[in-house]
Protein backbone atom coordinates (compact mmCIF):
# COMPACT_ATOMS: atom_id res chain seq x y z
CA UNK A 1 0.00 0.00 0.00
CA UNK A 2 1.54 3.36 -0.75
CA UNK A 3 1.48 6.28 1.41
CA UNK A 4 -0.10 9.59 0.60
CA UNK A 5 2.12 12.49 1.27
CA UNK A 6 2.03 15.83 1.17
CA UNK A 7 4.48 17.77 -0.84
CA UNK A 8 5.22 21.79 -0.84
CA UNK A 9 7.69 22.56 -2.73
CA UNK A 10 8.80 25.55 -1.37
CA UNK A 11 10.40 28.90 -2.43
CA UNK A 12 14.10 29.76 -3.93
CA UNK A 13 15.89 26.52 -4.19
CA UNK A 14 12.95 24.26 -2.99
CA UNK A 15 11.77 23.13 -5.84
CA UNK A 16 14.82 21.76 -7.76
CA UNK A 17 15.80 20.61 -3.75
CA UNK A 18 12.86 18.47 -4.06
CA UNK A 19 13.26 17.24 -7.83
CA UNK A 20 16.14 15.90 -6.78
CA UNK A 21 15.13 14.69 -4.09
CA UNK A 22 11.98 12.76 -5.29
CA UNK A 23 14.25 11.28 -7.95
CA UNK A 24 16.29 9.47 -4.91
CA UNK A 25 12.78 8.79 -3.44
CA UNK A 26 11.52 7.08 -6.53
CA UNK A 27 14.80 5.57 -6.73
CA UNK A 28 14.53 3.63 -2.67
CA UNK A 29 11.30 1.58 -4.01
CA UNK A 30 9.67 3.64 -1.15
CA UNK A 31 5.41 3.70 -2.18
CA UNK A 32 4.62 6.97 -2.35
CA UNK A 33 1.91 8.82 -3.90
CA UNK A 34 2.36 13.12 -3.87
CA UNK A 35 0.16 15.49 -2.90
CA UNK A 36 0.93 18.90 -4.19
CA UNK A 37 0.32 21.97 -1.91
CA UNK A 38 1.23 25.21 -1.54
CA UNK A 39 2.63 27.38 0.67
CA UNK A 40 5.33 30.52 0.94
CA UNK A 41 5.89 33.61 -1.78
CA UNK A 42 3.65 31.87 -4.39
CA UNK A 43 0.17 32.36 -2.41
CA UNK A 44 1.51 35.05 -0.72
CA UNK A 45 2.13 37.11 -4.25
CA UNK A 46 -1.56 36.15 -5.43
CA UNK A 47 -2.44 37.88 -2.14
CA UNK A 48 -3.80 34.77 -0.76
CA UNK A 49 -2.46 33.56 2.99
CA UNK A 50 1.23 32.81 3.16
CA UNK A 51 -0.21 29.06 3.87
CA UNK A 52 -3.64 28.63 2.66
CA UNK A 53 -6.03 26.54 4.65
CA UNK A 54 -6.21 24.34 1.84
CA UNK A 55 -2.49 22.88 2.45
CA UNK A 56 -3.50 22.62 6.07
CA UNK A 57 -6.49 20.94 5.66
CA UNK A 58 -4.28 18.12 3.29
CA UNK A 59 -1.85 18.42 5.78
CA UNK A 60 -4.53 17.45 8.49
CA UNK A 61 -5.75 14.58 5.71
CA UNK A 62 -3.16 12.91 4.89
CA UNK A 63 -1.21 13.36 8.25
CA UNK A 64 2.60 13.31 7.05
CA UNK A 65 4.52 16.53 4.26
CA UNK A 66 7.68 17.30 3.03
CA UNK A 67 8.81 20.86 2.51
CA UNK A 68 11.36 22.29 0.31
CA UNK A 69 12.55 25.69 2.09
CA UNK A 70 10.34 28.60 1.99
CA UNK A 71 10.91 32.64 2.34
CA UNK A 72 10.05 34.42 5.03
CA UNK A 73 9.00 38.03 3.53
CA UNK A 74 10.89 40.79 5.70
CA UNK A 75 8.58 43.55 7.08
CA UNK A 76 5.98 44.93 8.28
CA UNK A 77 2.78 42.88 8.99
CA UNK A 78 5.20 39.47 7.15
CA UNK A 79 4.32 35.85 8.77
CA UNK A 80 6.66 32.97 8.56
CA UNK A 81 5.29 30.11 6.31
CA UNK A 82 7.22 27.38 9.27
CA UNK A 83 5.58 29.29 12.18
CA UNK A 84 2.15 29.26 10.56
CA UNK A 85 2.71 25.29 10.17
CA UNK A 86 3.40 24.64 13.03
CA UNK A 87 1.21 27.22 15.06
CA UNK A 88 -1.89 25.73 12.75
CA UNK A 89 -1.05 22.17 12.92
CA UNK A 90 0.12 22.55 16.87
CA UNK A 91 3.38 20.60 15.02
CA UNK A 92 4.86 20.85 19.24
CA UNK A 93 7.85 18.98 18.81
CA UNK A 94 10.53 20.02 16.25
CA UNK A 95 13.05 16.50 15.90
CA UNK A 96 17.03 18.08 14.52
CA UNK A 97 19.22 14.95 15.00
CA UNK A 98 22.77 15.38 14.09
CA UNK A 99 26.03 13.42 13.47
CA UNK A 100 29.13 12.82 11.88
CA UNK A 101 28.41 12.01 8.58
CA UNK A 102 31.14 9.94 6.28
CA UNK A 103 33.41 12.40 4.05
CA UNK A 104 31.83 15.33 5.46
CA UNK A 105 34.27 17.67 6.65
CA UNK A 106 34.01 18.84 10.58
CA UNK A 107 36.12 18.37 13.85
CA UNK A 108 33.22 16.83 15.73
CA UNK A 109 33.98 13.20 15.14
CA UNK A 110 31.75 10.58 16.61
CA UNK A 111 28.82 13.09 17.32
CA UNK A 112 25.38 11.75 17.70
CA UNK A 113 22.76 13.91 19.24
CA UNK A 114 19.16 14.03 18.72
CA UNK A 115 17.49 17.39 19.67
CA UNK A 116 14.28 18.35 20.56
CA UNK A 117 13.16 21.91 20.53
CA UNK A 118 9.43 22.54 22.04
CA UNK A 119 7.87 24.64 18.87
CA UNK A 120 4.75 26.67 20.09
CA UNK A 121 5.09 28.91 23.03
CA UNK A 122 8.22 30.74 24.67
CA UNK A 123 9.50 33.62 22.85
CA UNK A 124 8.03 32.09 19.58
CA UNK A 125 4.40 32.81 20.65
CA UNK A 126 5.49 36.48 19.83
CA UNK A 127 2.98 38.30 21.83
CA UNK A 128 4.72 41.85 21.70
CA UNK A 129 4.03 45.14 23.00
CA UNK A 130 5.06 48.49 23.46
CA UNK A 131 4.12 49.83 26.36
CA UNK A 132 5.30 53.38 25.86
CA UNK A 133 7.26 54.77 23.17
CA UNK A 134 10.45 54.01 24.59
CA UNK A 135 9.62 50.54 25.18
CA UNK A 136 8.75 47.18 24.33
CA UNK A 137 8.28 44.04 25.73
CA UNK A 138 7.88 40.57 24.16
CA UNK A 139 6.14 37.88 27.18
CA UNK A 140 8.22 34.91 27.32
CA UNK A 141 5.23 32.13 27.91
CA UNK A 142 6.43 28.94 29.52
CA UNK A 143 3.42 26.69 30.46
CA UNK A 144 3.24 23.20 32.03
CA UNK A 145 1.42 21.89 29.87
CA UNK A 146 3.56 22.79 26.91
CA UNK A 147 6.53 21.86 28.48
CA UNK A 148 5.55 18.53 29.84
CA UNK A 149 4.12 17.31 25.91
CA UNK A 150 7.61 18.18 24.57
CA UNK A 151 9.93 16.43 27.37
CA UNK A 152 7.66 13.19 27.26
CA UNK A 153 7.71 13.53 23.36
CA UNK A 154 11.54 13.24 24.35
CA UNK A 155 11.44 10.88 26.60
CA UNK A 156 9.49 8.70 24.79
CA UNK A 157 11.96 8.96 21.84
CA UNK A 158 14.97 8.16 23.79
CA UNK A 159 13.15 4.82 25.31
CA UNK A 160 11.93 3.76 22.17
CA UNK A 161 15.24 4.27 19.89
CA UNK A 162 17.24 2.96 22.90
CA UNK A 163 19.06 6.41 23.78
CA UNK A 164 20.62 6.28 27.72
CA UNK A 165 20.44 9.90 28.02
CA UNK A 166 18.49 13.20 27.97
CA UNK A 167 19.46 16.82 29.11
CA UNK A 168 17.12 19.65 29.98
CA UNK A 169 18.52 22.90 28.58
CA UNK A 170 17.30 25.81 30.36
CA UNK A 171 18.55 29.23 31.96
CA UNK A 172 16.34 28.85 35.30
CA UNK A 173 19.08 30.47 37.28
CA UNK A 174 18.30 33.43 36.17
CA UNK A 175 14.35 33.40 34.78
CA UNK A 176 13.26 31.42 37.47
CA UNK A 177 9.44 30.82 37.23
CA UNK A 178 9.23 30.41 33.73
CA UNK A 179 12.36 28.35 32.77
CA UNK A 180 12.11 27.37 36.59
CA UNK A 181 8.84 25.70 35.31
CA UNK A 182 10.46 24.13 32.20
CA UNK A 183 13.12 22.51 34.77
CA UNK A 184 11.10 21.25 37.41
CA UNK A 185 8.34 19.78 34.83
CA UNK A 186 11.58 17.70 33.31
CA UNK A 187 12.64 16.67 36.76
CA UNK A 188 8.77 15.05 37.37
CA UNK A 189 8.54 13.95 34.10
CA UNK A 190 12.32 12.38 34.36
CA UNK A 191 11.33 10.26 37.43
CA UNK A 192 8.91 8.03 35.10
CA UNK A 193 11.62 7.19 32.86
CA UNK A 194 13.75 5.44 35.28
CA UNK A 195 16.08 3.65 32.94
CA UNK A 196 17.40 6.92 31.12
CA UNK A 197 20.07 9.18 32.84
CA UNK A 198 18.45 12.45 33.44
CA UNK A 199 20.67 15.64 33.82
CA UNK A 200 20.05 19.45 33.34
CA UNK A 201 22.17 22.17 32.21
CA UNK A 202 22.22 26.08 31.97
CA UNK A 203 21.92 27.29 28.17
CA UNK A 204 25.29 29.05 28.07
CA UNK A 205 26.95 25.93 29.61
CA UNK A 206 25.45 23.70 26.97
CA UNK A 207 26.59 25.86 24.62
CA UNK A 208 30.49 25.47 25.95
CA UNK A 209 29.92 21.67 26.45
CA UNK A 210 28.45 20.57 23.19
CA UNK A 211 31.96 22.29 21.17
CA UNK A 212 34.41 20.44 24.03
CA UNK A 213 32.33 17.07 25.02
CA UNK A 214 30.19 16.44 22.31
CA UNK A 215 30.65 12.83 22.70
CA UNK A 216 29.25 12.88 26.51
CA UNK A 217 25.61 14.25 24.87
CA UNK A 218 22.76 11.63 23.45
CA UNK A 219 19.36 13.61 23.55
CA UNK A 220 18.94 17.43 24.57
CA UNK A 221 15.41 18.96 25.06
CA UNK A 222 14.77 22.66 25.20
CA UNK A 223 12.19 25.43 24.99
CA UNK A 224 11.82 27.05 21.67
CA UNK A 225 14.28 29.74 21.52
CA UNK A 226 17.19 27.85 23.38
CA UNK A 227 16.18 25.00 20.87
CA UNK A 228 16.30 27.62 17.50
CA UNK A 229 19.90 28.44 18.60
CA UNK A 230 21.43 25.21 19.67
CA UNK A 231 20.38 22.91 17.14
CA UNK A 232 22.00 25.47 14.92
CA UNK A 233 25.02 25.80 16.67
CA UNK A 234 24.63 21.57 16.44
CA UNK A 235 23.94 21.57 12.47
CA UNK A 236 27.44 23.70 12.39
CA UNK A 237 29.03 21.15 14.17
CA UNK A 238 26.99 18.36 11.82
CA UNK A 239 28.74 19.93 8.75
CA UNK A 240 26.42 23.02 8.35
CA UNK A 241 22.64 23.68 7.18
CA UNK A 242 23.10 21.88 4.20
CA UNK A 243 23.41 18.13 5.64
CA UNK A 244 20.78 18.83 8.42
CA UNK A 245 17.68 17.47 8.69
CA UNK A 246 14.56 18.18 10.32
CA UNK A 247 11.07 17.14 11.17
CA UNK A 248 8.16 18.75 13.15
CA UNK A 249 5.81 16.63 15.07
CA UNK A 250 2.07 17.15 16.42
CA UNK A 251 -0.17 14.96 18.37
CA UNK A 252 -1.74 13.75 14.73
CA UNK A 253 0.15 14.93 11.66
CA UNK A 254 4.10 16.02 11.27
CA UNK A 255 6.10 17.94 8.46
CA UNK A 256 9.46 17.04 7.45
CA UNK A 257 12.06 19.83 6.44
CA UNK A 258 15.58 20.74 6.08
CA UNK A 259 16.27 23.30 8.54
CA UNK A 260 18.09 25.91 5.81
CA UNK A 261 15.92 28.73 4.18
CA UNK A 262 15.58 28.66 0.61
CA UNK A 263 18.58 30.64 -0.56
CA UNK A 264 17.15 32.60 -3.18
CA UNK A 265 20.36 33.86 -4.81
CA UNK A 266 21.14 30.03 -5.86
CA UNK A 267 17.38 29.58 -7.07
CA UNK A 268 17.42 27.80 -10.39
CA UNK A 269 21.34 27.61 -10.55
CA UNK A 270 21.08 23.86 -9.64
CA UNK A 271 23.65 24.57 -7.09
CA UNK A 272 22.62 23.96 -3.30
CA UNK A 273 23.07 20.23 -1.76
CA UNK A 274 19.73 18.05 -1.58
CA UNK A 275 21.62 16.41 1.42
CA UNK A 276 19.85 17.96 4.48
CA UNK A 277 16.03 17.80 2.95
CA UNK A 278 17.25 14.18 1.20
CA UNK A 279 17.60 13.14 5.44
CA UNK A 280 14.58 14.59 6.10
CA UNK A 281 13.02 12.57 4.03
CA UNK A 282 14.64 9.58 5.35
CA UNK A 283 13.36 10.62 8.88
CA UNK A 284 10.06 10.43 6.41
CA UNK A 285 10.36 7.04 5.39
CA UNK A 286 11.17 6.00 9.00
CA UNK A 287 8.44 7.82 10.40
CA UNK A 288 6.14 5.81 7.55
CA UNK A 289 7.96 2.60 8.74
CA UNK A 290 9.88 2.16 5.23
CA UNK A 291 12.91 1.21 6.41
CA UNK A 292 14.44 -0.51 3.85
CA UNK A 293 14.28 2.23 1.45
CA UNK A 294 15.42 4.87 4.14
CA UNK A 295 18.20 2.38 4.79
CA UNK A 296 19.25 1.92 1.18
CA UNK A 297 18.98 5.99 0.67
CA UNK A 298 21.29 6.40 3.54
CA UNK A 299 24.07 3.89 2.69
CA UNK A 300 23.93 5.71 -1.26
CA UNK A 301 24.40 9.17 0.81
CA UNK A 302 26.92 7.53 2.64
CA UNK A 303 29.27 5.77 -0.07
CA UNK A 304 28.70 8.94 -1.92
CA UNK A 305 29.72 11.46 0.39
CA UNK A 306 32.77 9.00 1.42
CA UNK A 307 33.90 8.51 -2.19
CA UNK A 308 34.26 12.15 -2.72
CA UNK A 309 34.09 12.29 -6.10
CA UNK A 310 30.66 14.43 -6.33
CA UNK A 311 30.56 17.39 -4.05
CA UNK A 312 28.16 19.84 -4.24
CA UNK A 313 30.05 23.73 -3.61
CA UNK A 314 29.69 23.86 -0.13
CA UNK A 315 31.48 20.74 0.30
CA UNK A 316 34.32 21.62 -2.06
CA UNK A 317 33.19 20.30 -5.21
CA UNK A 318 31.62 21.17 -8.32
CA UNK A 319 28.47 18.94 -8.76
CA UNK A 320 24.92 19.95 -9.15
CA UNK A 321 22.26 19.36 -7.29
CA UNK A 322 20.72 17.16 -9.63
CA UNK A 323 23.86 15.67 -10.40
CA UNK A 324 24.31 14.72 -6.56
CA UNK A 325 21.11 12.89 -6.61
CA UNK A 326 22.24 11.06 -9.67
CA UNK A 327 24.85 9.35 -8.01
CA UNK A 328 23.23 8.49 -4.67
CA UNK A 329 20.62 6.56 -7.19
CA UNK A 330 23.63 5.32 -9.12
CA UNK A 331 24.59 4.04 -6.06
CA UNK A 332 21.74 2.31 -4.53
CA UNK A 333 21.91 -1.44 -3.64
CA UNK B 1 0.42 57.20 22.20
CA UNK B 2 -3.34 56.25 21.23
CA UNK B 3 -5.09 54.09 23.26
CA UNK B 4 -7.28 51.84 21.23
CA UNK B 5 -8.10 48.61 22.73
CA UNK B 6 -6.73 46.12 25.53
CA UNK B 7 -5.75 42.20 25.60
CA UNK B 8 -7.42 40.80 28.55
CA UNK B 9 -5.80 37.63 29.64
CA UNK B 10 -7.76 34.75 31.76
CA UNK B 11 -7.49 31.91 33.40
CA UNK B 12 -9.71 29.42 32.30
CA UNK B 13 -10.17 25.64 32.40
CA UNK B 14 -11.48 25.89 28.56
CA UNK B 15 -11.75 28.82 25.94
CA UNK B 16 -13.76 31.68 27.77
CA UNK B 17 -16.77 32.76 26.67
CA UNK B 18 -16.56 36.13 26.76
CA UNK B 19 -19.07 38.73 24.95
CA UNK B 20 -18.30 39.89 21.02
CA UNK B 21 -18.73 43.52 21.94
CA UNK B 22 -18.30 45.51 24.97
CA UNK B 23 -19.07 49.42 24.78
CA UNK B 24 -16.59 51.10 22.26
CA UNK B 25 -14.68 47.41 21.47
CA UNK B 26 -15.37 44.43 19.51
CA UNK B 27 -13.49 40.99 20.24
CA UNK B 28 -10.96 40.46 17.35
CA UNK B 29 -10.21 37.02 18.54
CA UNK B 30 -9.29 34.76 21.32
CA UNK B 31 -5.46 32.80 21.33
CA UNK B 32 -3.74 30.61 23.33
CA UNK B 33 0.26 31.19 23.65
CA UNK B 34 0.45 33.51 20.78
CA UNK B 35 -1.95 31.19 18.55
CA UNK B 36 -5.15 32.03 17.62
CA UNK B 37 -8.01 29.47 18.46
CA UNK B 38 -10.86 30.79 16.56
CA UNK B 39 -10.38 29.60 13.30
CA UNK B 40 -9.94 25.82 12.13
CA UNK B 41 -6.50 24.64 13.73
CA UNK B 42 -5.47 21.00 14.59
CA UNK B 43 -8.08 18.63 15.69
CA UNK B 44 -6.43 17.79 18.65
CA UNK B 45 -4.46 21.05 19.93
CA UNK B 46 -3.60 21.37 23.44
CA UNK B 47 -3.87 24.47 25.08
CA UNK B 48 -2.94 26.45 28.50
CA UNK B 49 -5.08 27.50 30.79
CA UNK B 50 -3.92 30.94 29.85
CA UNK B 51 -6.36 32.99 27.40
CA UNK B 52 -5.94 35.75 25.49
CA UNK B 53 -8.91 38.12 24.18
CA UNK B 54 -8.26 40.74 22.29
CA UNK B 55 -10.73 43.90 22.62
CA UNK B 56 -10.18 46.78 19.95
CA UNK B 57 -12.17 49.84 19.04
CA UNK B 58 -12.25 51.89 15.68
CA UNK B 59 -11.09 54.81 17.73
CA UNK B 60 -9.12 56.37 20.38
CA UNK B 61 -10.50 55.05 23.61
CA UNK B 62 -9.91 56.72 27.38
CA UNK B 63 -8.64 54.67 30.34
CA UNK B 64 -12.25 54.92 31.64
CA UNK B 65 -13.11 52.57 28.73
CA UNK B 66 -10.73 49.92 29.41
CA UNK B 67 -12.02 50.11 33.12
CA UNK B 68 -15.49 49.96 31.95
CA UNK B 69 -14.38 47.12 30.00
CA UNK B 70 -13.13 44.86 32.79
CA UNK B 71 -15.73 45.62 35.27
CA UNK B 72 -18.12 43.76 32.73
CA UNK B 73 -15.75 41.24 32.03
CA UNK B 74 -15.37 40.42 36.08
CA UNK B 75 -18.78 39.74 36.13
CA UNK B 76 -17.93 36.32 34.94
CA UNK B 77 -14.45 35.33 34.72
CA UNK B 78 -11.29 35.68 36.09
CA UNK B 79 -8.45 37.91 34.53
CA UNK B 80 -5.13 37.64 35.58
CA UNK B 81 -3.30 40.44 32.94
CA UNK B 82 -4.32 43.09 31.16
CA UNK B 83 -2.33 44.71 28.17
CA UNK B 84 -3.53 48.15 26.83
CA UNK B 85 -3.19 48.32 23.20
CA UNK B 86 -1.97 51.93 21.52
CA UNK B 87 -1.30 52.96 18.08
CA UNK B 88 2.51 55.16 17.69
CA UNK B 89 2.32 57.44 14.66
CA UNK B 90 -0.70 55.38 13.13
CA UNK B 91 0.52 52.16 13.67
CA UNK B 92 -0.26 49.19 16.04
CA UNK B 93 1.88 48.93 18.63
CA UNK B 94 1.66 45.53 18.94
CA UNK B 95 2.02 42.12 17.76
CA UNK B 96 -0.63 40.10 16.15
CA UNK B 97 -1.19 36.05 16.89
CA UNK B 98 -0.54 33.25 14.32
Amino acid sequence: MSHKVVLIRGDGTGPELCEAVLKVLDASGAKIEWVEAEAGEKPLNRGEPIVPDRTIELIKQYKVALKGPMTTPIGKGSVSANVTLRKRLDLFACMRPVWTLPGVPTPFQDLNIVIFRENTEDLYAQVEYYTTPDVAVSLKIISRPGSRRILEFAFEWARANGRKKVAAVHKANIMKLSDGLFLQTAREVAQKYPEIEFSDYIVDNMCMQLVTRWRNFDVLVLPNLYGDIISDLAAGMMGGLGVAPGANFGRDCAVFEAVHGSAPKYAGLNKVNPTALLLSAVLMLRHLKETEAANRIEQALYRVLQEGKVRTYDLGGRAGTQEFAQAIVANMR
Amino acid sequence: MKLVGADVYFWSSGMPDVPKQIGPFVLQFISNRGTRVVQPIAPNAEFSDWWCCRYRADREVSHADVHALLETLSQKHVWTQVQKLFEINGANAYSEPY
